[in-house]
């Protein structure tokens, strides 16, 4: 359904807003602690307690002609920071003004704030700090020399999405959950007993501050109404102004209701702190069905009011671009998105088909609204009929990279596999890019990327980093002492599980200072069994918990690893130290070599399976180095494979290698093969990539490129719908289309002025073109276009 | 047994229904002007120059074009994709070069992929002598028969020799009963005219099994590998034709009660 005229409206506003730095955030946050009324407290109350304040004081912003209202900062696109978390220096500020991409502008008054109070408080205090602290030499080597990221160097874990029962239940009912639980709690038994209590209370206060929140949006809604001249517009803020003082004090009975109910809790988790994806309705359709049709059946409301009220809810997170991010964060995930994917489709808790009339309209309106964020995608459950992920398809082609395709059977298997309960698991879905998680149960946070590739790289090397002068990797040989590829193989694994040992023991830090010094109740209160059990989400209170390092490079990886074993061990055409003496010189002077290594090697992503041993291998074997181990909080160490953009900054940091890809140039992205290599067709890509055991991760990521005119037939688009449907039985986990022309790519990366509006999927996510760093618009175009066969 | 093949493409979908696996037959007794393939006309192995980037430096290298694989071995590429054939409704197509001039390979191959259930589709010219009808179509779902022009001295002039042969395997193959789509390459100044293609439906009335008619139009996407083999391209200058080119010939297809 087509958008209204005040719709068109509040979508321009969120486009041509500018991205920008608001310091209100920091400035209260500064202020309460400043003022040292909670200094008694313990550490989960004064959270509690800054949060309120911050609610209590922050401007209200009600944007005009919008139905669903409240903006994490001032205005649209008004960004705040998280000093407590990691502070923006001046220079920090200056970079994030001037860099060309994913900018935040501030202004003089901005950085005065920051010069002179924010910054003043917060250093020395900031989690950031402590972190840094607490590392030991090894972990900050290994993190310089581009081994892995962190990812909760700047930004707080989160990772989790709402649970369909959040959109039964108000947080009136929390509240008296909290009173149960503190009952239940033993003082004098329970050596965690205070603790709880302590959490418990935390959870109460920010369940008050939210309602209270609510009601400062109907008190200005109606003030706004008192002098509104329109009739229409005034009974609109009026009932606007009712909705905010039921949810989420109660739990919602219409769509509107839900919607402003779920957009509260939104605010409530990015305004506490500034977690990883954002937050995330979760089964947006299946929440929604049961009111929407009740509503229909009564004659309460009409599609069309349905759909304006969806469209003006998408506007929201549109406005909330990722919270600034600077140095290696930003180039791990260099983007305005921020993550929050909906989900549509898949099955219900009892495993029936759950695609309902909602999905439907939710398709529509990602159609319709084309908008960067937020992000979404289908479940396609072998329940689901063709039809579904036909009209799914209808999107897709139209080129901007959404919706990206995942399987609910696979995803179901994961969860089991890893001990879910079956109900939670087919609640479940993904969030983020591509992990995969229970809703509502479940804290499955990402700790940081793993650069394969590099270690192969200090593997030849005995250990020892070129670019950063340092021996980071234990003692493992040259390339030329390894005398068979099992040798060599084995040291491989040796230096990936002394680095996955190293990235293992900083997570734990890290994740202890999150424990102690950055409980978030109102997070928590959303998660079960965080009230029962008395325990913050940071410290194990989720039903489920598991935490990810994410594999990056597969397909470069595989091909390295297969250059070596096929020239050097099997066909033995290319001497070690040719090869090696080759990639010291970045290949100058040895383009033969090169040639024979692109263009006359076995590569992964065409079926070969001389190429795919490798992939397995290596898939295996970083399972392997990770799985089994245990965080702090109780969280199962899992194994995903997916990028977001750091495959672009591990290949900055990695010289040239044994595939015959020059230094410091992009890696592969996810589990798709290196980029232009795929030269079999999809098919081929599609076996090679499934031939990994995908039920053994939380997730992967595989990118392919298609023309349009491959689906320009109803014929084609049904292949898709087939080939999707192939991968799916082979257990791939996520597929994703790229459906545009290298042409226009290039076109448009001469010409950005004309092209505003390209959005295209990166890797997990869509971006706008222009907003992607060259190397990665280049990486883009160089991915194997599929064309006609 | 063993066949000569050129190319196996994956993700086929414009040769037959679905998702399928086209498996290129080396060798043609014909040389259309118009071939897009012509490093399929000789049976015998060609050799081809490919250029390759890599960075700024390209890289030149002679291909031969054209290798003999067993039945075993071709069975193996083919079954790759099962998962993809039956999800789509797809399979194997045969096409060249012209297939049924390695006629036992082919049956061979054929036999094997109805024992495995999967759909079947021979891409011809029918210029081939067929000796065994029966079994070469008891084992083929769809067969896609190029028909260029209805007008012999013209397919003699353009073509080549077997004008009267491909007509009559046409019939003989629908007398068995076999889905046939024709196909019917529409090329400047050879068939473009309403007048030519009236000829051809005219031909095609007379077989009253055939109800589906495909027109390809003319694309010069084969000039590139005339210049590769140190061929001369017969077309000279003529440009591609586009899909609304080929409307107002569509219409006299339709007219006709043709399926296109």
């Amino acid at each position: 359904m087509q958008m209204t005229e005040r719709i068109k409206k509040l979508r321009e506003q969120s486009l041509n807003a500018v991205n920008r730095i608001s310091a209100e955030r920091a400035l209260l946050i500064t202020e309460f602690y400043q003022s040292g009324i909670a200094d008694a407290e313990p550490v989960p109350v004064q959270r509690a307690l800054s949060f309120k304040y911050i609610l209590e004081h922050k401007y209200i912003c009600i944007n005009e002609g919008e139905l669903i209202v409240g903006e994490r900062g001032p205005a649209p696109k008004a960004t705040p920071t998280y000093p407590e978390i990691c502070i923006h220096t001046e220079e920090d500020l200056k970079i994030l003004n001037d860099r060309e991409k994913v900018s935040f502008k501030s202004d003089e008054e901005t950085r005065a704030a920051y010069r002179d109070i924010i910054i003043p408080f917060w250093k020395g205090k900031s989690n950031r700090e402590r972190i840094f602290k607490a590392l030991p030499q090894e972990w900050k080597d290994s993190y310089a020399a581009g081994i892995f990221t962190e990812f909760q160097e700047q930004r707080a874990p989160g990772h989790t999405a709402l649970g369909i029962k959040m959109f039964h239940t108000g947080l009136l009912d929390l509240k008296k959950q909290i009173a149960e639980s503190m009952k239940s709690v033993d003082l004098v038994n329970d050596p965690e007993g205070i603790d709880k209590i302590d959490e418990l209370r935390a959870m109460d206060i920010v369940c008050d501050a939210m309602i209270m929140y609510a009601n400062r949006h109907a008190d200005k809604l109606e003030e706004l109404a008192a002098n509104e001249k329109d009739e229409k517009r005034k009974n609109e803020l009026l009932e606007m102004a009712r909705i905010c003082r039921k949810v989420p004090a109660h739990a919602p009975e219409t769509v509107h209701e839900a919607l402003q109910h779920y957009w509260f809790i939104h605010l409530g988790v990015v305004t506490e702190l500034n977690p990883w994806d954002s937050f995330n309705p979760g089964r947006l359709d299946q929440s929604l069905y049961p009111l929407y049709k009740k509503e229909m059946d009564e004659g309460t409301t009409t599609k069309e009011e349905v759909y304006e009220v969806l469209q003006s809810f998408w506007v929201k997170f549109n406005n909330h671009p990722s919270p600034p991010k600077v140095g290696v964060t930003a180039a791990e995930s260099g983007t305005y998105t921020d993550f929050c994917l909906i989900n549509v489709g898949g099955v219900k808790e009892d495993g029936s088909d759950g695609v309902n009339e909602m999905s439907y309209i939710l398709l529509d309106v990602i159609k319709e609204m084309r908008l960067l964020q937020p992000s979404s995608m289908i479940q396609v459950s072998k329940k689901n009929s063709d039809r579904f992920i036909r009209q799914a398809v209808e999107i897709i082609k139209t080129g901007f990279g959404q919706p990206s395709v995942f399987n609910t059977d696979a995803l179901v298997q994961e969860m089991l596999r890893a001990g879910k309960d079956v109900k939670d698991a087919r609640n479940g879905g993904c969030s983020g890019c591509v992990e995969t998680g229970a809703f509502g149960t479940e804290a499955y946070i990402l700790t940081g990327y793993f650069n394969l590739p590099k270690i192969l790289e200090l593997t030849l090397n005995d250990g020892f980093d070129k670019r950063t002068g340092k021996q980071i990797g234990i003692r493992t040989g040259m390339a030329t002492d390894y005398k068979t590829y099992e040798e060599l193989f084995n040291a491989f694994r040796a230096q990936v599980n002394h680095f996955m040992r190293i990235k293992l023991t900083g997570n734990n830090i890290i994740e202890r200072i999150f424990m102690k010094n950055m409980p978030v109740p109102f997070l928590s209160i959303l998660i079960d069994d965080c009230i029962a059990k008395g325990k913050d989400y940071m410290c194990g209170g989720a039903r489920y918990n598991s935490s990810y390092v994410q594999g990056v490079g597969l397909g470069s990886i595989t091909d390295m690893l297969t250059s070596l074993r096929y020239h050097v061990y099997d066909k033995k055409d290319v001497a070690m130290s040719t090869l090696q003496k080759a990639m010291e010189a970045d290949f100058k002077g040895y383009e033969e070599l090169q040639y024979q290594l692109v263009y006359h090697t076995p590569k992964y992503g065409n079926d070969d399976d001389y190429a795919d041993e490798q992939e397995v291998a290596v898939f295996d074997m970083y399972y392997d180095a990770l799985s089994g181990h245990k965080s702090p909080r109780g969280g199962d160490y899992r194994v995903n494979m997916l990028p977001t953009t750091c495959h672009v900054y591990f290949g900055s940091v990695t010289g040239a290698t044994p595939d015959g890809r020059n230094a410091w140039k992009v890696l592969s992205e996810g589990i798709s093969p290196v980029q232009g290599v795929d030269t079999n067709g999809p098919t081929a890509v599609i076996r090679s990539a499934a031939k990994i055991d995908h039920i053994k991760t939380g997730g992967t990521l595989l990118n392919q490129k298609f023309t349009p005119s491959l689906l320009s037939t109803e014929e084609g688009c049904m292949n898709l719908v087939h080939l999707i449907r192939a991968y799916f039985r082979m257990d791939g986990h996520h597929i994703q289309f790229n459906v545009v022309n290298a042409d226009t790519l290039r076109d448009a990366q001469k010409h950005p002025e004309n092209y505003r509006d390209l959005i295209v999927r990166v890797a997990g996510y869509s971006d706008y073109f222009n907003d992607l760093g060259e190397d990665l618009q280049n990486e883009i175009i160089n991915r194997t276009e599929q064309t006609t066969f | 047994m063993l066949g000569k093949i050129f190319d196996i493409k994956r993700y086929a979908i414009h040769d037959g229904p679905g998702i399928r696996t086209t498996v290129f037959f080396k060798g043609c007794s014909l040389h259309c002007r118009w071939c897009h393939n012509p490093e399929s006309q000789l049976f015998e192995e060609v050799r081809m120059t490919v250029k390759q980037k890599l960075g700024d430096r390209v890289f030149k290298e002679s291909h031969v074009v054209g290798y003999e694989l067993s039945v075993e071995q071709l069975m193996k590429e083919i079954a790759k994709d099962y998962v993809f054939f039956e999800e789509s409704g797809g399979g194997v197509t045969f096409s060249g070069g012209e297939p049924l001039m390695q006629e036992d390979f082919l049956l061979e191959v054929l036999k094997q992929c109805k024992a495995r259930n999967m759909h079947t589709c021979i891409d011809t010219a029918g210029v081939a002598p067929i000796h065994h009808l029966e079994d070469i179509c008891r084992n083929t779902d769809l067969f896609l028969y190029d028909v260029k022009t209805a007008d012999k001295s013209k397919f003699e002039e353009f073509i080549g020799m077997g004008f009267d042969r491909t007509i009559d395997n046409l019939k003989r193959i629908a007398n068995q009963g076999v889905h046939i789509i024709a196909r019917i390459p529409v090329i400047p100044r050879f068939n473009d005219d309403e007048g030519s293609m009236r000829q051809i439906i005219a031909l095609l009335k007379d077989i009253p099994q055939i109800r589906e008619v495909n027109l390809l139009p003319f694309h010069r996407n084969g000039y590139d590998k005339y210049k590769r083999l140190g061929m001369t391209y017969g077309m000279g200058q003529t440009q591609s034709l586009k899909e609304p080119d080929l409307e107002p010939l569509k219409v006299l297809f339709k007219e006709s009660g043709f399926t296109i």
